[in-house]
């Protein structure tokens, strides 16, 4: 016996749709988005300048999360991940220092080059989906 | 004519807002196929991989969070990106993907957490 819900795109047979033909299934759940919002940092542009930026989110646990951040004032944003590898100017140095089940953090900062003053933005999303439970496929 | 099923549940439903909407066909939400942790060690020369099949007859699109030895900080892993100062490397083909680094510290174990969609990676 089979049990759930599943809705096709359109134009697509219910009966013998591929797995990605579906909106929803219910045999593979969606993300779930907990929290979004973005916020910036402002900086004067001097070097050995830096800033700690703290998310909490207090889930409990190490959530999936994504977090992006400018390279310059209001552009080049991308993902922030443990390491940062930007090279010359714009010299910023974003990098991801934790993530753990309460708080997501991390630093922004200026190591060398031409530093460029102005507002830094960022924004994160943070999903109910956990990193560290689930040791069974869904 | 406008097909199609929204679910806002906050906003008034009448009006188009994807960002906003709990659900809507009009966007493809990811489904997960697969989540789970998993380990490698690399060699004496600093070399690891590991593989999880998913089964699929295609590449599908995947997020893999790798904790670097050190900090404990797990962080998304890309192609070919820098976690700790060592190259990552994540690569999504049919029936599997590989978790692989190079030059990395010897004997050094890297633990990650994937999570693979139904959705292909390319289309």
């Amino acid at each position: 016996m089979s049990k759930g819900i599943r809705l096709t795109k359109a134009d697509q047979d219910i009966s013998d749709a591929a797995s990605d033909e579906f909106y929803i299934d219910t045999d593979n759940p969606l993300l779930k988005l907990y929290k979004a919002s973005r916020g910036s940092q402002h900086f004067n542009g001097t070097l050995n300048e830096f800033y700690t930026i703290t998310i909490p989110h207090n889930l409990g646990y190490r959530p999936m999360y994504f977090l992006f951040a400018d390279r310059i004032p209001g552009a080049k944003r991308r993902i922030v991940t443990n390491i940062d590898n930007s090279i010359g100017n714009p010299s910023i140095f974003v990098n991801l220092q934790r993530c753990d089940t309460q708080i997501i953090e991390f630093t922004m900062g200026f190591l060398g080059g031409t530093p460029l003053s102005g507002d830094y933005g960022y924004n994160y999303f943070i999903y109910y989906d956990s990193l560290d439970s689930g040791y069974d496929n869904v | 004519m406008t097909k199609g099923i929204r679910l806002n549940i906050k906003g008034d439903v009448s009006s188009p807002d994807i960002i906003n909407d709990q659900w809507t066909s009009e966007a493809v939400s990811p489904k997960f196929l697969l989540q789970g942790p998993g380990s490698f060690t690399t060699d004496a020369s600093g070399n690891g991989q590991d593989t999880v099949i998913h089964g699929l007859t295609y590449s599908p699109a995947y997020l893999f969070y790798v904790n670097p030895c050190y900090s404990g900080v797990a962080t998304p892993a890309s192609k070919w990106g820098i976690i700790d100062n060592v190259y990552v490397g994540v690569d999504s083909s049919p029936e599997l993907i590989t978790i692989y680094t190079a030059g990395a510290q010897p004997n050094t174990t890297y633990h990650y957490y994937y999570f693979i969609f139904v959705e292909p990676a390319a289309t």
